[in-house]
């Protein structure tokens, strides 16, 4: 399941961590294109960068992550 | 309906020509040496979701940054809040600015009372507080010893200025006038978009105006895909270092996997070093923007320059390294030094599928010596960030420039006669270093040497340099290029010595606030390019006339060129020194 | 026609000689052209004077705007010049202040690798550096030693140069080093042409300074060589008179003034077009005139306001910044040879690259096959095939059609399409540069008139005027030699100027006074012997002025006679005023300074007259010619519209567009929704039906 969701971190001066994107690692503003997969949230720019993840980033590194 | 060619010629042409207007106007009325001589600025048009739709020659970097600087800023405050006659202001890094001293101002244009785009400026404001006079601390720490950091806050709200916000920047920066001066000629160029942009759709319907810049960036994005395709596919490696980030005297290792498909570019980052202690950290929004510059350099330069252009480039930065700074780290090198850096691994990796296309390594280094004081003849408190420019990388059809502005900037040195009325500072030289350029068939560029005396009672100086140990890389079989250098003659002393010796320094090439007197001199050497094909391949006629003109001295002929007696010119005093 | 005097002006192109022959004593003029003779300067005088019929021997005086240095400095054909520099700084030949995009068009791409940078001026081994010192503001840190100088001096002597350019810094605020060099080199080496920055260019900006003084030096030999020939020349054929020079800003000048400051000469063509622009804007009474001049490669395009002629402190010469006023003329590669082609992203574009005279655009049949904007107009059918430059030039319009078929096929357009899109392509460009000339700098395009001229200029007026919203457009009789013209209104002007760096709340008005009263008498000395009917010499005072703090200066009009404090104050308040015009903010309460001081000396050139068509009524159809078909716009697009005879044109006639008007140096189109009248001197006033 994909969607739009507002993270709301950019308007709260009161914390300092940022939330990346999961792919190219920019920081997110307001809200982010979120993924669900097998239980977990993964955070993106925008649909662009989900495909990168799937298509570029997954076959490259997923032996390394798991 | 099919957009009109004719008039998509006539629409992009008359946006960039608001925007090269923009910048004239700047450039004419500000009042620091780094924007009206140092062309340290860019003015962009953005179409309403924050497109750039045009821009004019100015700063690459700043304007491969302001697709992101802009992007924030409207992510954040909301496109809907701004209102006519609001100017936000922004510089900070942790949300989408490239380093500290960079200032965006951006004013929404208005047509017929609806929000029709946005039009953006980013200066360098020379000094923002800080630790180290002039900005720029090349041992920084964290980002608050760096100057003063603001987020996305309204300058002018409906044309009115914001005092408050006015009072916090002049009490925070040293030298007010100055910050005053350059963020009026900002202010100024800001106004010359909204009356120009007025007059171009006072004859348009604002829809189709809109989805001819759609169309526009289409053009460009196409034209940029089909540069890419032409380049052989493959995944291209490269790495180079930064030799220190002036807290641990040690090198840390930039890398990139760019792969090349499909008419995209993807610059992989994975497996830079982690940031660092000390400030030679990229934002993301400088690793993009050294991206696209090093892409731009090797794919057609006349590509009309928008939004499209960079929507073929991706950029994989890990978050938490030198490539992408996270909070609190220091990160205002990262835009001068690592920024260099970033552009020519980019380039060196892609020079492996297209030698002929690519150069070798230029200089790298802004050489970035800041300084400042009470001047002696005013009393008045002055702080200047000063940089030197570099000999550029030979390429496969040309030997390097020389003394030419780094590839992520376009500035032109500050006429001696210029810097003389304002610091007291005095050049004794300024000049070409003989053998700074790498040898090869093509030679690299010439880098340059200063020398200044100091004419006053004390002066606070800081340096942020790098290219002083590890120096730029030939190409193809070329040598590399000569290395930076700033070394100091205390008063009295017959011998320059780097500042870990005198001033017992952890770098020599960043250090901040170190005492100088009456009668020192500081000698600033400039990088020279890298070489580009075998020396021995070099054409004997070139090497005589280098000789001749003592671009090259007739030991080092001897040496790399194989070249047999030559006639040269006298020596120049001075040369050689070490 | 004894007993006559004539006054002369002459431009000497690389095909034609135009020549306008003022009689001073009926103040009428007459034009003629001929054939140019290389290597011949007389020649071509000498024949075009025949067809007037005058002879040399009548002739009082000859203005010539000679393309001399210009063309060296092109061709690389400059003398063999060394330079003398402060220790430590002569690398700046090297090291420039390029801003890293320069080109031909001063913006090219920040992106493109293949960027050469220019040679230095000057190559390294032909520099010496002297062991002086001067600091701001003008203190002398280190004298020069005489011997150093000398020993200095003879090396490159012997190096072979003929000229020897000396630049020191700081010499701007304090000259007397570079005199003394100037002083110890001409006396040790007579034969040596010598020039000091501070004669030249006294202004700040060490790099700059030194480039002009090179350039002015390496061009000494050169002009002198060329007036004694052209002097020698003239003798021979009988010439008893006087010869001058246009000069770059707009004023004509001797050629004892010129041997020293040949980078007076540059540009000297263009601006004759000019200065004949601002005289007719006198005439004319209009007080505000744009000048568009449309040639074979290029549209120069100048702001005329108050009938003066624009004049601006800095140009470029073959990528090298020159500091010397300059008549500021915004030059673009847009003109009748300028190729149209379809660029890798599928756009159009037109120009800057031309097809030149050789093989020139496609319909010249000289083996070009690139379209131009002179093809799109004859597949247009606005320029006869066979009138083109009074008929010496015979155009095809197959082949005119032929070249516009590889754009046809990619957009899938007829030629005629093609044609019109190449046409509104070169209209915008030029467009584009008049809009950033005007409303860039603060001036109403709508409150000016187009004057038309060149070759091309009348062809595209009411398309060009349309374009940015001129209201009216001025077609001058015989627009093809216009620009001969100037060269008789030209005033005999010498501009001096002072480096003066100074807060203006620091400045002794007594001081100032005396500094520009120096100026006038030196302008004054200058002029002295100059022959004029009329020997009121005009002196206009000017300084750059700037915010303290500021880097770039702005010009500002002084006020004559005295100053004092309340005329000080004056000055500030216009200097905010023209700041505020030009930028649109002024900041008054800031502290303003002095940089540059200028004094222009004037004297005017002698009245003249031309005569008048006769008058006649509104009906011109005594002077149709014939009806032709023409694409008129992409609405009404091929009709056939009247074609008149310039010559049988009579005052009074009243003409709607859409016409032609021919004659032998150019052609006039009259726009649909334009119409106009011919005035009692000959020329067309147009203007559009409906307010634009």
């Amino acid at each position: 399941m994909t969607q739009w969701k507002e993270l709301g971190r950019a308007r709260d001066y009161l914390q300092n961590q940022a939330v990346h994107c999961q792919l190219c690692g920019k920081i997110l503003p307001r809200r982010a294109w979120v993924v669900s997969e097998e239980g977990c949230e993964l955070v993106f720019c925008d649909s662009d960068c989900e495909r990168l993840y799937r298509e570029y980033w997954l076959p490259r590194y997923r032996t390394a992550t798991s | 309906m099919p957009a009109d060619p004719i008039e998509l010629t006539l629409l992009h042409n008359r946006l960039t020509s608001i925007c090269r207007q923009m910048g004239v106007a700047m450039m004419k009325t500000a009042y620091s040496p780094v924007f009206n001589e140092g062309f340290d600025f860019v003015c962009a048009l953005f179409d309403p979701h924050g497109r750039m739709i045009a821009q004019a020659e100015y700063n690459p970097s700043m304007l491969g940054a302001a697709h992101h600087t802009v992007h924030w800023v409207l992510e954040e405050v909301g496109a809907q809040t701004f209102q006519p006659g609001d100017v936000w202001i922004h510089n900070d890094p942790y949300r989408g600015g490239c380093h500290l001293p960079e200032h965006m101002l951006i004013k929404g244009l208005f047509h017929g009372g609806q929000l029709s785009g946005f039009a953006a400026t980013i200066g360098h404001i020379a000094e923002i507080g800080g630790k180290a006079v002039g900005a720029l601390a090349g041992d920084a720490t964290d980002i608050y010893q760096e100057g003063l950091r603001l987020p996305p806050v309204k300058l002018m709200d409906r044309g009115e200025h914001v005092m408050d916000i006015w009072k916090i920047l002049l009490t925070n920066h040293r030298t007010p006038k100055l910050t005053w001066g350059d963020l009026h000629a900002m202010l100024g160029s800001l106004h010359i978009a909204e009356t120009q942009w007025q007059e171009l759709l006072a004859g348009r319907d604002i829809e189709s105006t809109l989805r001819d810049t759609e169309e526009l960036m289409s053009r460009s994005e196409a034209w940029m895909r089909r540069e890419i395709a032409a380049i052989p596919a493959g995944e291209y490696r490269f790495e180079d270092w930064m030799e220190n980030d002036g807290i641990t005297n040690e090198p840390r290792a930039l890398r990139v996997a760019v792969t090349v498909r499909n008419g995209e570019i993807i610059a992989d980052f994975t497996g830079t070093d982690r940031q660092t202690r000390g400030p030679i950290n990229a934002t993301y929004a400088v690793t993009a923007a050294a991206t696209y510059n090093a892409v731009f350099h090797l794919t057609d330069p006349q590509i009309p320059r928008n939004a499209g252009c960079n929507r073929p480039i991706h950029i994989i930065a890990p978050p938490g390294s030198m490539v992408n700074v996270t909070h609190p780290a220091p990160e205002i090198g990262g835009n001068s030094e690592t920024h260099c850096r970033i552009i020519g691994i980019v380039m060196g990796a892609l020079a492996q599928a297209v030698p002929e296309r690519a150069a070798a390594a230029d200089g790298a280094s802004g050489c970035n010596f800041l300084f400042g004081g009470v001047h002696p003849d005013t009393g008045e408190f002055y702080a200047n960030y000063h940089f030197e420019n570099v000999g550029w990388g030979a390429a496969s059809w040309h030997d390097g420039n020389d003394s030419q502005c780094a590839p992520l900037a376009i500035s032109r040195n500050v006429p001696v006669e210029v810097f003389e009325t304002r610091y007291p500072l005095l050049t004794r030289s300024f000049r070409l270093l003989t053998d700074s350029g790498g040898a090869g068939r093509h030679r690299g560029g010439l880098g340059t040497e200063r020398i200044f005396e100091v004419r006053a009672p004390e002066i606070t100086v800081s340096a942020l340099f790098d290219r002083m140990q590890i120096p730029p890389w030939g190409l193809s079989g070329g040598l590399p290029g000569g290395t930076t250098s700033i070394s100091i003659r205390l008063a009295g002393e017959k011998e320059f010595r780097l500042f870990t010796d005198a001033f017992h320094t952890v770098s020599p090439s960043k250090f901040t606030n170190i005492l100088v007197h009456q009668g020192d001199c500081i000698r600033i050497v400039s990088s020279g390019g890298g070489g580009y094909g075998s020396p021995t391949g070099r054409d004997p006629r070139q090497v005589a006339d280098d000789v001749l003109d003592r671009y090259v001295s007739p030991e080092r002929a001897r040496e790399v060129y194989g070249a047999g007696s030559l006639k040269t010119s006298p020596a120049v005093p001075g040369e050689g020194i070490p | 026609m004894a007993g006559n005097e004539y006054i002369l002006g002459i431009d000497i192109g690389g095909t034609f000689t135009d020549l306008i022959v003022l009689n001073t004593r009926t103040g009428t003029v007459a034009s003629a052209k001929a054939s140019t003779t290389p290597g011949g300067f007389v020649h071509g005088i000498l024949d075009a004077l025949r067809t007037v019929q005058v002879d040399l021997g009548e002739v009082s005086q000859i203005i010539h705007g000679s393309t001399t240095c210009t063309n060296a400095l092109i061709e690389k054909k400059q003398a063999k010049t060394g330079f003398l520099g402060t220790k430590g700084f002569s690398d700046e030949f090297d090291i420039q202040r390029m801003v890293r995009r320069w080109g031909k068009t001063s913006w090219s791409s920040i992106y493109d690798l293949h960027q050469n940078k220019p040679e230095p001026f000057v190559a390294r081994h032909l520099r010496r550096e002297i062991d002086e010192r001067v600091t701001y503001p003008g203190l002398v840190l280190k004298k020069p030693d005489i011997e150093e100088i000398r020993s200095k001096a003879s090396e490159l002597h012997r190096e072979g140069i003929q000229a020897l350019a000396v630049c020191l810094l700081w010499s701007s605020v304090n000259p007397e080093h570079e005199k003394l060099v100037k002083q110890t080199v001409e006396k040790l080496c007579p034969d040596l042409h010598v020039c000091i920055s501070s004669e030249v260019a006294p202004v700040l900006r060490e790099y700059e300074r030194m480039v002009t003084t090179a350039v002015n030096a390496s061009l000494m030999p050169v002009l002198s060589e060329y007036l004694a020939d052209v002097e020698q020349e003239l003798h021979k054929a009988g010439f008893r008179g006087r010869l001058l020079l246009m000069q770059s800003h707009g004023g004509v000048a001797a050629p004892a003034v010129l041997r020293e400051k040949p980078i007076f000469t540059l540009r000297g063509g263009p601006v004759a077009g000019v200065v004949a622009a601002a005289y007719l804007s006198r005439i004319l009474k209009r007080s505000r005139i744009l000048s568009c001049d449309i040639g074979g490669t290029s549209t120069d395009t100048a702001l005329i306001l108050d009938h003066t002629v624009p004049v601006v402190d800095e140009t470029e010469v073959d990528y090298y910044p020159v500091k010397i006023p300059t008549a500021d003329v915004r030059c673009i590669g847009a003109g009748g040879g300028s190729l149209a082609y379809l660029d890798v992203g599928g756009a159009l574009r037109v120009g800057p690259e031309s097809a030149g005279a050789s093989p020139g655009p496609a319909c010249y049949g000289a083996g070009g096959t690139r379209p131009t904007v002179t093809d799109a107009n004859l597949v247009l059918g606005r320029i006869s095939t066979g009138q083109f430059c009074g008929g010496r030039v015979k155009l095809s319009p197959d082949a005119a059609l032929a070249s516009m078929q590889e754009i046809g096929k990619e957009l899938g357009w007829n030629a005629e399409p093609v044609a019109y899109a190449i046409l509104r392509i070169a209209i915008a460009n030029i467009a584009e540069s008049i809009r950033l000339q005007t409303i860039d700098r603060g001036h109403d395009p709508r409150e000016f008139s187009l004057l038309a001229f060149g070759g091309g200029g009348p062809l595209h007026a009411t398309l060009v005027a349309e374009a940015c919203s001129i209201p009216e457009v001025i077609v001058p009789i015989e627009p093809g030699v216009f620009s001969t013209l100037g060269m008789v209104a030209a005033e005999h002007g010498y501009y001096a100027q002072l480096g003066y760096l100074k807060p203006l709340h620091e400045v002794d008005p007594a001081d100032l006074t005396q500094k520009l009263n120096d100026l006038e008498a030196e302008g004054a000395g200058m002029l002295r012997s100059v022959p004029s009917q009329d020997h009121r010499v005009r002196f206009h005072r000017s300084a750059a002025m700037r915010y303290t703090l500021q880097e770039w200066e702005m010009r500002v009009p002084l006020p004559a006679g005295d100053l004092d404090a309340s005329r000080l104050q004056a000055i500030e308040r216009d200097f905010h005023a023209a700041h505020q015009a030009r930028y649109g903010f002024a900041r008054d309460a800031k502290p303003v300074e002095f940089v540059t001081l200028y004094v222009d000396t004037l004297v005017p050139a002698p009245p003249f007259q031309y005569e008048g068509p006769q008058p006649g009524n509104t009906d011109p159809s005594a002077a149709l010619k014939e009806s032709r078909n023409v694409f008129v716009d992409d609405q009404i697009g091929v009709t056939a519209v009247p074609v008149y005879d310039r010559k049988r044109l009579k005052t009074g006639n009243v003409l709607c567009g859409p016409l032609l008007i021919e004659e032998p140096t150019s052609t006039t189109f009259v726009q649909r929704g334009w119409s106009g009248t011919v005035d009692a001197t000959g020329n067309i006033i147009l203007r559009p039906e409906k307010r634009l």
